[in-house]
C-alpha cells in the first residue's frame, strides 16, 4: 500500500517539525526570546551530524550526539554577545545569526561541499530493515524522540528553572529584582532549545539522506513560527499540534487540487496564501492559539490577609 | 477550532480515498508525474515550462496517446524548496503511484528526489537540473539536458580563442549550477594557458551587485566570463554600465548562456548589452517556438520550455516502443530511441551516455548587436 508510505512520510516530517516547534516554543513561549534564526540550529544539527558521519567516519550515534552538542554550543555562542539585548534586538541578532550559518554552509566548501550539498548520508540501523519496513522504523524512532523531548521539556518547564524562564518572559525586571541571574537563565534556555532543534536537524538529514544550504533558508524559520502561532505558545502540546496543522495544510492543497475547478498551478500558489490567512485569522481571533497556556494562578486566601 | 481541524483531516482523507478509487477503469490514462517550481524563486519560468509539457501531452494524445491510452500529467509544485519538493515527489510516487517522473528545476531540490526515486525504482527523467552529482545517483536517474561541464568548457574555449587575452576574471552565482560551471571553466582556462585573476561568487536575489562588480574588476582583468539568471543579469549589466565597467572594446564579456542570463535585460536595456558575446543553446526548434507563440501569444522567455517538451515527448515515445510503463523497460528504450528522436532543445540531438546523462551538446556563438542576439 504505497499510500501508507506517504502517510508515514507525512507523520515523520510532522515529527521533525514538532521538535523544531517545541524548541522554538521553549524560547518564545516560555522565555520570551524572539528567535528569528531558529533554522540555524536545524542547519547545524543536520550538517554536524552528517559531516561527522560521512567525512570523519564517526559512528551514527556520535553524529547525532555531535549534532545536538554543536547546535547547543551555537545556542550558547549566539547568546554571549546578545544576552543583554531586549526582545526586538534579539530578534534581529538571531535573524542575522541564522543567515550567517547558512552562508557558512554555502561558502565553506572544503567542509560542507558548498552549494552541492552532502549526499548519501547513511541511515541508522538501515541494514536491520527491508526497504519497506525502514520508514516505519524511522517513524517510531522520531515518535520516540518527540515523546522523550516532550517529557524532558515538560519537566524543565515545570521545575523552578522553568518558572524562572516564565518570569523572564512576563517581567524581566521583576525577575532581576528577585536576584535571579536572567542572563545566565536565557543562555541556558538557548542551549536547551539548540540541542532539541539540533536533534531535529540530525534526524532530518539521516532521513532524507541529502542536505544542501537550500534546505535552511529563512522561510523555514517562519514556518516554525506559523506552527507555534497556530498551536499556541507556552505549551508543548500546542507546538506539536501546530506542526500537525501546518504540515497538513501544506500537503492538503495537493489533494484538493483535483476536486476543485482550479489548475494545479493556482492551487500551488494558494498554499502560501492559506498559511498566511491562517496566521492572520489566529492572530485576530485566537491569539493564544489552539491550545492555551495553562497559567497557574495562586489565590491568596482572604483570611491570611485579614 | 476543532471543526477547522476536522475539515482539514477530512479533506486529506477524502483526497487519499478518491485517488485510490481512481485506479482501475477502461480508458485509464497513463500517468506520469511532473515536478515543477510553480511558486518560489524560479516561479517566473514555470508557466513556460508547464506550457511546454502540456504541448507535448496534447501532441502525444492527438497522435494516439501511449499504449492506446491517453497520456496524463500529474503536476506537483516544488516551491523551489527541497522540503516541499520532497512532499511533491512522495505524493506522486506514493499516492498517485506514478512510475515515471520528469521535470525538475533546481539541482538542490531534485537531488534528494532523485535519490528517493532511485530507492523506489521510479524513473526520473530530468528536464532542467544539471548538477554533475546526478551521475552518481544510479540507473533510475536520467537527463535530457547536458550537465554543466559542457557549457563551462565551451565558454572557456570560446573566450580564449575569440579574445586572445590571458588574464580572466570570473563571476558566477553561488549555487550548485553556477559553481559547477565555474569549476569546469577554471580548469579549461588553465589548460589553455590563461590566468584567472579573480573569482567572484554572488548571491541570488540581491538588488545591488556593485560590490561584486568592483571586486570583479579590482585586478585589471583583460576579459570577463560569467553566468547569470534573468534577474541578476539585468541588475549587474545595468550597474556595470553605470559604473563604466561595461566596456567590451576594452574588456570583452563572455556569457555561458546569453538567453537565460539576459532574457530580461535584452527586453529592458538592450543598448547596454551591445557587444557582449556568449553561447546559446541552438535555437529551440523553430517549430516549437511557433507553436508556443500560437498558444501563448508570445515567445517563450526561457529555453526550459523546450526541455520540458522534449522530456515528456521522449518518455511517451519510449513507453510506446517499450510497450510498457515499467521504469526499467522505459529506461532501456530511452537509450535506444535517443538516435531517432529530433528534439526541440539544445539543437534537438539527444544522446545518453552510460550513466543516462547527455554526452553531447552543441552551442551557437552569439553576439548582441543593435539590441538583438545574432550569430557570431
Amino acid at each position: 500500500m504505497p499510500v501508507i508510505y506517504f502517510l508515514i512520510y507525512l507523520l515523520t516530517m510532522i515529527g521533525i517539525y514538532s521538535l523544531l516547534a517545541m524548541s522554538l516554543n521553549f524560547q518564545v513561549g516560555f522565555t520570551g526570546l524572539i528567535n528569528f534564526g531558529q533554522v540555524a540550529f536545524f542547519c547545524i544539527g543536520a550538517y554536524a551530524s552528517s559531516l561527522l558521519v560521512t567525512k570523519a567516519g564517526a559512528p551514527l550515534i556520535l553524529g547525532f550526539v555531535g549534532g545536538m552538542a554543536l547546535s547547543g554550543l551555537f545556542g550558547y555562542i549566539i547568546s554571549i554577545p546578545t544576552k543583554s539585548l531586549k526582545a526586538d534586538y534579539w530578534a534581529i541578532a538571531t535573524l542575522a545569526g541564522g543567515e550567517v550559518v547558512r552562508l557558512l554552509a554555502l561558502n565553506e566548501g572544503w567542509l560542507t561541499e558548498g552549494p552541492f550539498g552532502v549526499m548519501s548520508i547513511p541511515q541508522p540501523l538501515r541494514w536491520l530493515f527491508s526497504k519497506d519496513s525502514y520508514p516505519l522504523f524511522y517513524l517510531f524512532l522520531i515518535a520516540a524522540c518527540v515523546l522523550i523531548i516532550y517529557f524532558v521539556l515538560s519537566l524543565l518547564t515545570n521545575s523552578p528553572f522553568g518558572r524562572n524562564l516564565k518570569a523572564i518572559r512576563d517581567e524581566e525586571d521583576l525577575c532581576l529584582s528577585l536576584g535571579k541571574n536572567t542572563r545566565k537563565l536565557k543562555l541556558q534556555a538557548m542551549v536547551v532549545a539548540g540541542m532539541v532543534a539540533g536533534l531535529a536537524g540530525a534526524l532530518f538529514a539521516h532521513y532524507i539522506t541529502y542536505i544542501s544550504p537550500e534546505n535552511f533558508k529563512p522561510i523555514e524559520t517562519f514556518l516554525m513560527w506559523a506552527m507555534i502561532i497556530v498551536g499556541g505558545r507556552g505549551n508543548h502540546l500546542g507546538a506539536i499540534l501546530g506542526a500537525v496543522v501546518i504540515q497538513l495544510f501544506n500537503v492538503s492543497t495537493r489533494f484538493i487540487g483535483g476536486y476543485v475547478p482550479l489548475g494545479s498551478d493556482t492551487m500551488a500558489a494558494l498554499r502560501m496564501v492559506i498559511i498566511g490567512l491562517l496566521i492572520v485569522l489566529f492572530l485576530l481571533y485566537a491569539p493564544e492559539g489552539l491550545i492555551r497556556e495553562r497559567k497557574k494562578v495562586y489565590h491568596l486566601k482572604r483570611k491570611h490577609i485579614e | 477550532m476543532r471543526r477547522l481541524v476536522d475539515v482539514v483531516v477530512t479533506s486529506i482523507l477524502l483526497g487519499l480515498l478518491i485517488n485510490v478509487g481512481a485506479v482501475g477503469g477502461a480508458e485509464e490514462p497513463v500517468r506520469i508525474g511532473l515536478l515543477c517550481p510553480i511558486t518560489g524563486t524560479q516561479a517566473v519560468m514555470s508557466e513556460d515550462m508547464l506550457t511546454g509539457a502540456k504541448m507535448a501531452v496534447e501532441e502525444t494524445n492527438a497522435a494516439g496517446g501511449v499504449l492506446g491510452r491517453p497520456l496524463e500529467l500529474i503536476v506537483e509544485d516544488t516551491e523551489t524548496r527541497p522540503a516541499p519538493g520532497m512532499d511533491a515527489a512522495r505524493k506522486l510516487i506514493g499516492v498517485d503511484r506514478v512510475e515515471i517522473l520528469t521535470g525538475g528545476f533546481s539541482s538542490g531540490v531534485s537531488l534528494p528526489i532523485a535519490e528517493y526515486a532511485q530507492e523506489q525504482g521510479v524513473l526520473y527523467v530530468l528536464a532542467v537540473p544539471t548538477s554533475p552529482l546526478f551521475r552518481d545517483v544510479g540507473p533510475c536517474c536520467m537527463s535530457i539536458t547536458v550537465v554543466d561541464s559542457f557549457k563551462g568548457k565551451a565558454v572557456a574555449d570560446f573566450a580564449v580563442e575569440d579574445s586572445g587575452k590571458k588574464k580572466f576574471a570570473l563571476i558566477h552565482m553561488n549555487n550548485a549550477f553556477g559553481q559547477a560551471i565555474k569549476q569546469v571553466t577554471i580548469n579549461r582556462l588553465k589548460e589553455l594557458g590563461a590566468e584567472i585573476v579573480t573569482e567572484v561568487d554572488y548571491e541570488l536575489n540581491k538588488v545591488d551587485y556593485k560590490a561584486e562588480l568592483l571586486r570583479l574588476f579590482a585586478k585589471d582583468p583583460e576579459a570577463i566570463v560569467g553566468t547569470w539568471y534573468a534577474k541578476e543579469g539585468l541588475v549587474t549589466a545595468k550597474q556595470a554600465y553605470e559604473m563604466g565597467l561595461l566596456n567590451v572594446d576594452k574588456v570583452p564579456w563572455y556569457v555561458s548562456e546569453i538567453t537565460s542570463s539576459y532574457a530580461e535585460a535584452l527586453d529592458k536595456i538592450p543598448e547596454v548589452l551591445e557587444g557582449i558575446k556568449g553561447l546559446d543553446p541552438l535555437e529551440p526548434g523553430r517549430l516549437f517556438s511557433e507553436k508556443f507563440k500560437e498558444r501563448m501569444g508570445r515567445e517563450p522567455i526561457t529555453a526550459f520550455a523546450a526541455h520540458y517538451y522534449d522530456a515528456v515527448r521522449m518518455i511517451a515515445m519510449a513507453i510506446n516502443f517499450a510497450n510498457s510503463t515499467d521504469p526499467a523497460a522505459v529506461r532501456d528504450t530511452l537509450f535506444e530511441i535517443d538516435d531517432w528522436y529530433r528534439g526541440m532543445s539544445y539543437g534537438g540531438d539527444k544522446r545518453f551516455d552510460e550513466d543516462g546523462m547527455q554526452d553531447h551538446a552543441q552551442f551557437r556563438k552569439v553576439i548582441i548587436q543593435n539590441g538583438k542576439k545574432v550569430d557570431y
